[in-house]
């Protein structure tokens, strides 16, 4: 569907005219407002699950993305972004080629420390259990791998944190798992909301199963790292800012670019099916399967 | 428009701004709900978090209970005052006492913290949620046999739980000595000190990049912005006097609670002069705790779009007069500050803004939300304990108490299990019966809407929880009950009728059936015997003869009424295999209740003789007084029939006829009904002996007193 730029500056310049701007800040203000809605929808999804934006990455996902990730991470302080060469068919690309996952999990309600054996003798039955599935999925020996997760809340809460762990409960295990679980915590409400003495319930153990499949190939560029910058393909003017006077921003071609070449922002990079945008001073960087990273500065 | 664009456009920044607060203070309330132990927190999410700024003042609030906000800036403004330049970074404060700095109730603790950027003070953060117990008489710091708050529970004023960062090791081993299950007590008060470090923490973020001036500027600039539109919306408004009057029960006392509405202009003003003296209950209050409570409620209806912020409590005043329920001193008990009288308060205010809205024309802001009064005054609530296996004691807050049903709307039937209109208000949850069962040591054998009749109209009310449990694998529970209305029923709105009122019962081993008094104390209940409760409901829209046939025949589908209701109440005549309504009989059966209606009432006490009625293309013409009554130059007639009332200034409702019943408890229950139709204009719910309890005086009502008096005698 080719897009009406005519069309969209005569609606913007009608709701311009209700808030007294002009048809450019008002479509500034459209932006600013969706953009603010993304960042709360994305915040609220990690505080229900109790996660740091700082330690993760986005992976941008649907045509759309790649005009706004850059500037949800700035908001979030997340400090890098992943654009896919298939961003905007990346759910039909992923369902065709997800690696078998296979989840077992088992409610403990322990309070640790606990007899390891019991635990133990738990782990080793989900492991054996997974293992199964994996092989019941087809997945050969060799493509199976299991990692170990086990929830733990202080005694009677409610929600709890996911904490890594290892195949076996020695009570020196139990003791890592029970400092990293107040670590964390404490790392994430503050050393206020740790009580002392409190025990910690062990609520259940989780075992994962993944097994590799056949991917249909994401073929890598065979061509070598380009030292060279990557050539601009035309301008365009872009709005940026409430003030924003008109600023012509080089526009690259996203199927010229070439594997390790990086260019830094204002730029936009136009795909087939989406168009990137790079604010100033992000950094993107092109590897071998055509995934534009790009960097935020803190 | 030709207003500056640069302002509009800043109007953007601006909303990001609070957006990016408004992110905050709900990802505080989701700390809160996370880390605390309790399921009346964890699950039910009864609790808060505001943002305040450096003074105090409302910001945004986040989580469940938007009745916390108001009372929490109270709370911070007390510790302001009392410790004033002492207070410092990484300072964390805690007050309960509804008399000294506290919020809403003991219960409700309130912990808070300040902020600061650069050394400067420019926020605070105040987090509420409701603990299983702090102290006092009995489980759970509701003791109804408590007559002063010394014996209510441990009363805080603002006292620090942590000084720069470190914890006062006193202040927390006074709250450990001083409350059962001290574990989880501690447990959900440090779920509000994580709350508050999160918040903290996400401020300081934003404060980084805006700077403090811009910040504090930006929290201005929104309050001017709300402001601004409130008053707008308020000018709209009917300026006039609009009043409603209703009262609190204990057992056979009743304490009144009315509530006048001064509509002048821009501001709105609720008095509560009148209200009865305080008295030895612990449902005394306080003003914070009624204005918290009011100004939330009135502006769900006039700025429901916007955040609740310190600018409404600027624009709404609410007048609470010394020395009685509604503005008790100590040694008054507290422990239900914020309900029986407070939600009779509340409920009083939010009516009397509903009929000055009703009145105001299509352009009156809240038209589309116009509903009967809100029901939380009809909740249930109860706690039990018991003695675990360990020897020591537990118990849990019964929140499905709180779960009453709504008033009907003017367009829309009331919701089940739901007692607010439409609102801001998020919903506070019941508990799994799967996840209740686990945790304590109860049987649900029931759980449901209820059913009957209460509540009808050409809309009809939602119905209240109906639920039956008992104790299970422990040998008894002790209980205290919390229910309101047991006897005076909400009243409907527009010819509506009252809604149902709230029961407790104990079906004892032998069959026999109790009646369990709503402010029971040590109630016990053994686990072969088992316990009911029902709950009220709001009233009705509108009268029940208007209500839609088919809607009738639905209900009764859906065993809400049965059969015999259909007829009697909403004279709807159904087939009685299809349950189809047959259009002839209901026709007749209509006109029939009509007629009986004005052969049965008593004659009105000052019927408007010597008055044609209206002519008809003069109906609906005049300026309204109430839904359905109108005046033309003075003289106040019903819309539909034209039939004259009264004169100004008097009560159009001395012109009507008028339906009473008796009910127990001294309450009467009445209906002023169109003098040629029938039909009921207001069906009020009071006690005997008082006049109508609801009454509009809008200004163009009270000034044509001249004006019909010129008028008459340029006739003459």
């Amino acid at each position: 569907m080719a897009l009406d730029a005519a069309a969209a500056s005569t609606a913007c310049e009608r709701l311009g005219q209700r808030v007294g701007s002009d048809a450019k800040q008002a479509a500034w203000g459209i932006h600013e407002i969706a953009r603010v809605e993304m960042v709360r929808a994305l915040r609220a999804q990690f505080a229900q699950r109790g996660l740091d934006p700082a330690a993760h990455a986005i992976v941008s996902m649907g045509g759309c993305g790649g005009l706004f990730n850059a500037l949800i991470a700035q908001e979030l302080g997340i400090q890098r972004v992943l654009i896919p060469e298939l961003t905007s068919v990346l759910s039909a690309f992923g369902a065709a080629n997800a690696d078998i996952r296979r989840e077992r999990s088992v409610s403990m309600n322990l309070c640790l420390p606990c007899d390891a054996q019991q635990v133990e003798a738990k782990m080793s039955e989900l492991a054996f259990d997974t293992h199964a599935d994996l092989a019941a999925d087809g997945i050969a020996e060799c493509d199976r791998s299991l990692t170990f997760e086990a929830d733990l809340r202080f005694m009677r809460q409610q929600s709890e944190l996911n904490i890594a762990c290892v195949e076996g409960f020695s009570l020196t295990q139990q003791e890592r798992i029970i400092e990293d679980f107040k670590a964390e915590y404490g790392r994430r409400y503050g050393q206020g909301a740790l009580i002392s003495g409190a025990p910690v319930e062990l609520v259940a153990l989780r075992v994962i199963g993944h097994g590799r499949t056949v991917r249909a190939g994401l073929v890598a560029d065979p061509r070598d790292k380009d030292p060279h910058p990557p050539s601009v393909a035309s301008t365009r003017t872009v709005y940026v800012g409430k003030h924003g006077t008109g600023r012509h921003v080089p526009v690259f071609d996203g199927a010229e670019l070439l594997p390790g070449q990086t260019l830094t922002g204002p730029a936009l990079i136009d795909s087939r099916d989406t168009t990137i945008w790079i604010p100033a001073d992000v950094r993107a960087t092109v590897d071998k399967h055509r995934t534009i990273t790009l960097e935020i500065p803190r | 428009m030709n207003r500056k664009s640069d302002a509009d456009f800043d109007a953007i920044a601006l909303e990001v701004f609070r957006s990016r607060l408004q992110a905050v203070a709900e990802e505080g309330a989701v700390t809160i709900e996370r880390t605390a132990c309790s399921p009346t927190i964890a699950e039910s999410r009864d609790c808060s978090c505001s943002v305040l700024d450096a003074a105090g003042d409302l910001i945004v609030g986040g989580g469940a209970v938007a009745h916390h906000f108001g009372a929490c800036s109270h709370a911070v403004r007390c510790t302001l005052a009392l410790h004033g330049a002492t207070i410092s970074p990484g300072d964390v404060f805690i007050a309960n006492d509804p008399h000294n700095g506290g919020g809403l109730h003991y219960m409700d603790v309130v912990v808070q913290r300040p902020i600061f950027h650069d050394g400067v003070l420019i926020a605070w953060v105040a987090n509420s949620g409701h603990m299983i117990d702090v102290g006092g008489m009995t489980f759970g710091s509701w003791s109804p046999a408590a007559t002063e708050c010394f014996q209510e529970a441990l009363r805080l004023p603002p006292v620090r739980l942590f000084r720069r960062g470190a914890e006062e090791q006193d202040i927390w081993a006074i709250l450990r000595n001083n409350v059962r299950i001290p574990s989880l007590v501690e447990m959900d008060i440090r779920s509000l000190v994580a709350g508050c470090q999160v918040v903290h923490d996400k401020l300081s973020a934003i404060a980084e990049t805006t700077g403090a001036d811009v910040f504090t500027a930006n929290v201005g600039s929104l309050r001017d912005i709300v402001s601004r539109e409130l008053r707008r919306r308020i000018s709209m408004l009917e300026n006039g006097v609009y009043r409603l009057a209703t009262w609190t029960e204990w057992g056979d006392e009743r304490y009144r609670v009315p509530c006048t509405l001064t509509v002048l202009d821009e501001k709105l003003v609720f008095d509560f002069e009148g209200a009865a003296p305080q008295c030895k209950h612990f449902f005394n209050s306080k003003p914070h705790v009624i204005q918290s409570i009011v100004t939330s409620d009135v502006t769900d209806v006039l700025t429901h779009d916007l955040p609740l912020s310190a600018a409404m409590f600027d624009a709404i005043e609410v007048r609470c007069p010394p020395g009685t329920v509604v503005n008790a001193a100590p040694p008054a008990p507290t422990a239900s500050a914020h309900f029986d009288v407070a939600l009779n308060a509340s409920m009083a205010a939010h009516q009397c803004l509903m009929m000055a809205v009703a009145i105001s024309g299509a352009q009156a802001p809240g038209q589309h939300l116009l509903s009967g009064p809100v029901a939380p005054s009809c909740m249930g609530l109860h706690t039990w304990a018991y003695s675990t296996a360990a020897g020591g004691q537990d118990g849990w807050l019964m929140i499905e108490g709180a779960m009453a049903g709504g008033s009907a709307g003017h367009d829309r039937d009331g919701y089940d299990l739901f007692s607010f209109m439409v609102a801001r208000k998020a919903i506070i949850e019941s508990v799994d019966i799967e996840s209740f069962e686990s945790r304590y040591p109860a049987l649900v054998l029931e759980k449901r809407p209820r059913t009957g009749a209460e509540g009808a109209g050409r809309y009809r009310a939602g119905a209240g929880c109906q639920m039956r449990y008992r104790p299970h694998k422990t040998a008894s529970w002790t209980g205290v009950m919390l229910g309101m209305r047991e006897r005076l029923p909400l009243p409907g709105f527009a010819g509506g009728l009252p809604g149902a009122n709230t029961r407790f019962a104990l079906h004892r081993a032998d069959g026999q059936v109790e009646a369990v008094s709503g402010h029971a104390d040590g109630l016990t209940i053994r686990d072969d015997e088992w316990f009911e409760f029902r709950l009220g409901c709001g009233g009705g829209f509108g009268d029940p003869l208007e209500r839609n046939a088919e809607a009738v025949a639905r209900d009764v589908q859906q065993s809400r009424i049965s059969f015999a209701e259909a007829a009697s109440v909403y004279g709807i005549v159904l087939d009685e295999r299809e349950l189809v309504p047959n259009p002839e009989a209901t026709l007749a059966c209509r006109k029939r209740m009509l007629n009986e209606r004005l052969t049965q009432a008593q004659p009105a006490t000052k019927p408007l003789t010597g008055r044609e009625p209206l002519l008809p293309p003069k109906r609906g013409q005049g300026r309204l007084l109430y839904p359905g009554v109108e005046h033309h130059a003075g003289i106040a007639y019903a819309v539909n029939s034209g039939a004259p009332l009264a004169v100004a200034p008097g009560a159009w409702t001395d012109g009507c006829p008028r339906l009473e019943e008796q009910r127990e408890g001294g309450v009467v229950l009445c209906q002023y009904l169109d003098p040629i139709t029938g039909t009921i204009l207001i069906a009020d719910a009071r006690l005997a002996g008082e006049p109508c309890t609801i009454e509009t005086l809008p200004q163009h009502w009270t000034d044509s007193v001249s004006e019909r008096a010129s008028t008459e005698a340029a006739y003459r």
